[in-house]
């Protein structure tokens, strides 16, 4: 197939230097980009004026631009405090966890290519993705209601098999498990859709060779499916590095409770005690740009690292 | 400056009030510069006519608990009642507008920021408030108060009025609470006479109940009951109370010092932690953080004693399901954590309710105030709490009943949330035990009620009010309450030999994190209010 | 043979594994099921699990018959549409045209929008911003501020980049511009990304209500999620409890909360059946020979 595409070039040459010079003409593509980049500099850059909010004592009734500029001294006081950076080890340290279930959909999805019922299939797809619609905050009530060590319904199962009660939610380490579980639980079906779009994308024919030459199941998928799906997982993995120093509210929040504060207080949910319930806004957008700055350039190097040992990134 | 700046207000609200008074549907602006306002502003000044009517926009909490059937809680016959007596005859026409109660604090930030706030506001959020005073953003009443606001003074009365005044200027209106028993201990009756015990009366009484409980219920009947359930650091305060040193605390100091640091609170929580690793509490209770466990444990039987709100079990409905599910179930209240020296010390809520505020981007202060002064006249907080006389509730000897029908369920789901003046329903200003009966509300609970608010108040100790900007408490204040949370369940749960260690740690590390800034700042306050 | 049967077991143990990971999925669904069916009486004692006990409708007799839910539904599944609509127009120019490897400036470009991804202004600056431009309490401000996901561009643009070079030789063989490129032959070769996209947004778009709760004022313009959100928080919230005193409003039942999140669940599972199709493997086939 290339051979013969390649061939029709040689076949054409002049018609094929008007039309890429045609081709190439550019202004529909800046036309597409209109919309797009109008939008991102409305909705986006102009609230993220706001920002500055972090180098000023920031007084909400003043506005951003009349408050007064107090430097790096909100800077200066979030690094004084010690629970800071408890909070921010916690959160690299429970995203460097979650990042060790990052295969976790990618096998869902190369699974489910496998599976020949088709009404299995249909069926597993879709509970798959249910618990992506149960919010935390309802989550957090069934955790309790399920994994309480007293009087949670696994652990009376356990009792009532003659076993010793596992602490799910109190022990440390059971609980890191706990919230790395309740991650995958959510989200990996939900992220599974993306691999399988993209395994649909997989030329058939590939397939129709392989199977030609004898290849077994695991060579196809070793030798087709994942190449065919690297891209997008290259793609995802080094957006999942970028958010290292970012975490989601809902989930610690639903999750912790105060036997576990010294693993579960996380920079969201410090955050959301010290500056917003308290009313700091400067403190909570100083913590913002702190770790959006973290994240891009955790972004940026795995992009580099990327391109080095794949030559595929995000760019 | 904040004297100048606020100086510049009374001058630039009297000079409107002024100006107000030929021209009754418009209440002004003292901030200049908001174009919409200026603008109206000068239109009306040409057409100064008197049948413009004024909107005035008030807060209202949206709780998401209408019954099916009943009228939206922004237009009713109690918001039909306001506008009719109310509004109709001062030419203002009535608005609410309703903020999710849950996240009432951000929404008013936001509204604030933004400008678009009504022209009443109110919050139980005291760092919001004093927030918002020192931003600048409230309007001072109390020139408006003197002018509009006899009911409402006679109602609120010196003392409260006084925590919502800063440097002079009033920058809130504090509700009133009528009743300020906040949490009362209770006992499964019926199985104390099983144990063949009395009632307890003393701390050690109380726990020799919870051991026989759980001796009895599990020996007798293999059930796994919880002895003393509820347990969070907010609802162990009567037993925390008793072990309080009390002749080395003095007002300062209740007022400034964490009660970790107060002496005799470790042998409070040994007392805990002896009752956790005994078996005694829900082990569990850490978990419980809405105490919905709880209920439901209270509702199946599982818990034998608890010290919830006082009255709570009557409003939250768990004591009526319990005796459906139970009907020998004996839920009675007691008073038994006690001093050494007899006394049943224990801490009872502030005189105050919420705060409630007119924002200085309102151009309706007046018409504010008219408002709540009117809400202040009996007959109409009477009609704003209870309903329709004959319909929802009846008088009996100068007491409103409430009716147990169908309009009262519809009509009266959310009462407590127009009459904001008051915290608790409210009857008279003289007979204090017509206003305790007015809350007893069932009937068929009253006794229980009176009888939890009278332990609930017992010996009962306010904690000082101090109207006063703590910086540091501002900052501090969320995530302290956190720290409170995880040491209380270290120190509960630690192991007994371990227990000085970690209370000590964890303290320490509490007064570390801003426990120290904030005690030191009350203490200075406190000293400078004297 | 011997093959044969290995790939028979291997077969057996995807099914296994996937019926597992299914099941752990769905018994939290199930657990909320059988709560919106029982009794209350039930469920305050703990009894219901994975089977109603006391079977009866009164939850969803209480919701359905609950006017504003229906009103919601409805401005809901209208706004869920548009805003996928428009999302999916946007995503696409900005992914084709930044899928481009001549377009001059693609990169910066590119750049600027993934900067984003990581600038979260706030919840004020972000109101400030929409009271300016006069979008509070419409619906537009539930739409324009979220048209495209930095995260959901890149994967189309992803996607949109491994499409072979010789689709664009061809087309350039056909006289074909940018315009009807993109019409007739990425678009149509690009239906999984699309529907994959397109069921992210209208997703994203349901499941979220933090915008409503700040940019609508009017609460007979609620998504359905917002009030389940507030239905559940407000059974919540101990410290009005203890900052009310006695006045705290009862709780709405469990039983009618379960009923509500399958009430405000069902339609959009219902979504996902239905694009299934563009997720099965081999759309592709001879596509490239064109």
């Amino acid at each position: 197939m290339q051979t013969e595409m390649r061939r029709s070039g040689t076949e054409l040459p002049v018609k094929r230097r008007n039309a890429i010079t045609g081709f190439k003409r550019q202004w529909p593509l800046y036309l597409l980009m209109v919309l797009p980049m109008t939008f991102f500099i409305t909705f986006k850059y102009i609230p993220m004026l706001g920002v500055v909010v972090a180098f000023k004592d920031y007084n909400i009734f003043k506005g951003i631009w009349a408050s007064e500029w107090v430097g790096l001294d909100v800077f200066r006081e979030i690094f004084a405090m010690p629970q800071f950076y408890k909070a921010l080890r916690n959160t690299l340290m429970l995203n460097v966890i979650s990042l060790l279930t990052f295969p976790i959909p990618i096998i869902l999805a190369l699974m489910l290519n496998e599976l020949r019922i088709n009404w299995y299939k249909r069926l597993s797809q879709t509970l798959l993705y249910l618990p992506h619609f149960i919010s935390w905050v309802i989550v957090g009530g069934m955790a309790i209601q399920l994994l309480a060590t007293h009087t949670g319904s696994v652990n009376e199962f356990i009792k009532s098999l003659g076993g010793q009660p596992i602490p799910f939610l109190e022990n440390t380490i059971m609980w890191i498990l706990t919230y790395t579980g309740a991650g995958v639980w959510h989200y990996a079906g939900w992220g599974t859709i993306l691999y399988l779009a993209a395994l649909t994308g997989i030329n058939k024919e590939l397939y129709e060779a392989a199977e030609v030459d004898g290849a077994s199941r695991m060579r196809k998928i070793w030798h087709i499916a994942l190449p065919g799906i690297k891209p997008t997982i290259v793609v995802l993995f080094i957006i999942q590095i970028g958010r290292m120093a970012d975490i989601s509210f809902e989930q610690p929040y639903a999750l912790q409770n105060g036997y576990v504060m010294d693993v579960a207080q996380v920079i969201s949910t410090y955050v959301y005690t010290v500056g917003i319930q308290s009313a700091q806004f400067a403190l909570a957008a100083a913590v913002g740009l702190f770790q959006s700055v973290v994240g891009l350039v955790l972004l940026l190097t795995a992009e580099l690292i990327s391109r080095k040992v794949n030559n595929q990134g995000i760019f | 400056m904040p004297f100048l700046r606020s100086l510049t207000s009374i001058m630039v609200v009297t000079a409107i009030l002024s100006f107000m008074m030929g021209c009754n549907g418009l209440a002004g602006s003292n901030k200049s510069g908001h174009a919409e306002g200026a603008r109206e502003r000068l239109g009306s000044d040409e057409f100064a006519s008197t049948d413009r009517w004024t909107t005035l926009r008030i807060e209202l909490f949206e709780r998401n608990n209408k019954p099916a059937g009943a009228n939206s809680i922004t237009d009713n016959y109690i918001t039909q009642y306001i506008q009719k007596h109310f509004g109709d005859p001062e030419r203002i026409k009535v608005e609410f507008i309703t903020i999710p109660r849950a996240e009432e604090v951000g929404r008013l930030q936001v509204l604030m920021a933004a400008n678009q706030a009504p022209d009443i506001v109110f919050t139980y959020d005291l760092p919001t408030v004093y927030n918002f005073v020192t931003q600048g953003k409230l309007t001072d009443l109390s020139p408006l108060l003197d002018q509009y606001g006899q009911d409402l003074k006679a109602v609120l009365g010196e003392e409260i009025l006084s925590y919502g005044r800063l440097n002079g200027m009033q920058f809130a209106i504090p509700a009133k609470r009528v009743l300020t028993a906040r949490s009362t201990t209770l006992i499964r009756e019926d199985w104390l006479r099983e144990a063949e015990l009395p009632l307890p009366a003393t701390t050690e009484q109380f726990y020799q109940a919870l051991k026989a409980f759980k001796k009895i219920r599990l020996e007798k009947y293999g059930e796994t009951i919880y002895p003393y359930g509820h347990i969070d650091y907010y609802h162990i305060a009567p037993l925390q109370y008793s072990f309080w040193d009390w002749n080395r605390i003095t007002e300062e100091d209740l007022y400034a010092d964490p009660g970790w640091i107060m002496p005799g609170n470790k042998d409070a929580f040994k007392l805990l932690n002896r009752l956790y690793h005994e078996g005694l509490i829900d082990p569990d209770f850490h978990l419980d953080r809405y105490a919905q466990q709880f209920q439901k444990d209270l509702v199946n039987g599982r818990v034998g004693a608890a010290t919830p709100n006082t009255i709570e079990p009557v409003y939250m409905g768990y004591l009526a399901e319990l005796q459906k599910n139970d009907p020998n179930a004996l839920l009675t209240p007691i008073d038994p954590f006690t001093h050494a020296n007899g006394k049943k010390t224990k801490p009872i809520l502030e005189k105050t309710g919420m705060y409630i505020m007119v924002p200085k981007t309102s151009r309706n202060a007046e018409a504010a105030i008219k408002y709540l002064n009117w809400m202040a006249q009996p007959e109409n907080y009477i009609t704003l709490q209870n309903g329709i006389e004959g319909v929802t509730y009846e008088m009996e000897n100068g007491l409103p009943v409430a009716l147990e029908n169908e309009e009262a369920n519809t009509l009266l789901f959310n009462y407590f949330d127009y009459c904001i003046i008051l915290n608790g329903k409210y009857v008279s200003s003289t007979d204090e035990q017509l206003n305790l009966k007015a809350n007893a509300s069932i009937p068929r609970f009253e006794a229980f009620a009176l009888q939890s608010v009278e332990y609930g108040m017992n010996d009962g100790i306010a904690t000082p009010q101090i109207p006063t900007i703590l910086p540091s408490e501002i900052r501090y204040s969320a995530i302290l309450n956190d720290k409170n949370d995880e040491i209380f369940v270290k120190v509960l749960t630690a192991n007994p030999e371990d227990f000085d260690t970690v209370y000590d740690q964890e303290v320490a590390e509490y007064m570390l994190m801003g426990g120290r800034q904030v005690q030191e700042e009350k203490h200075r306050a406190y000293q400078d209010h004297k | 043979m011997i093959r044969n049967s290995f790939e028979k077991v291997i077969d057996i143990v995807i099914i296994v594994l996937i019926g597992i990971f299914s099941l752990f999925c769905v018994v939290p669904m199930i657990h909320i099921f059988a709560l919106s069916f029982s009794g209350n009486r039930a469920i305050m004692s703990g009894e219901v699990f994975l089977w109603p006990v006391e079977w009866n409708f009164h939850s969803y007799s209480a919701v359905f018959g609950n006017a504003s839910m229906m009103r919601s539904l409805v401005i809901t599944v209208i706004l869920v549409a548009t805003y996928t609509a428009v999302a999916l127009a946007m995503t696409i120019m900005a992914a084709y045209a930044l899928s481009r490897r001549n377009f001059k400036g693609r990169n910066i470009m590119f750049g600027l929008i993934i900067v984003t991804m990581f600038f979260n202004p706030g919840i004020i600056p972000n109101y400030l911003l929409i009271k300016e431009l006069r979008l509070l309490d419409s619906p537009m401000s539930l739409i324009l501020p979220l048209m495209i996901n930095a995260f959901l561009l890149i994967i189309m643009r992803t996607s949109f980049t491994g499409m072979p070079n010789e689709l664009e030789d061809s087309a350039w063989i056909d006289g074909c511009g940018h315009f009807r490129f993109l019409l007739r032959i990425v678009l149509p070769l690009q239906l999984p990304i699309l529907a994959t996209i397109g069921l992210y947004s209208a997703v994203d778009r349901w499941n979220m209500f933090q915008d409503a709760l700040f940019y609508i004022s009017d609460k007979d313009f609620y998504p359905l999620q917002l009030k389940l959100y507030q239905m559940v928080i407000n059974s919540q919230v101990n410290d009005a409890t203890a900052q009310e005193g006695f006045n705290a409003a009862t709780p709405i039942p469990q039983g009618i909360q379960s009923a509500s999140i399958m009430f405000a669940t069902l339609p959009i599972l219902l979504v996902y059946p239905w694009l299934q199709k563009y997720f099965i493997s081999g759309m592709l086939t001879g596509a490239v020979k064109g």
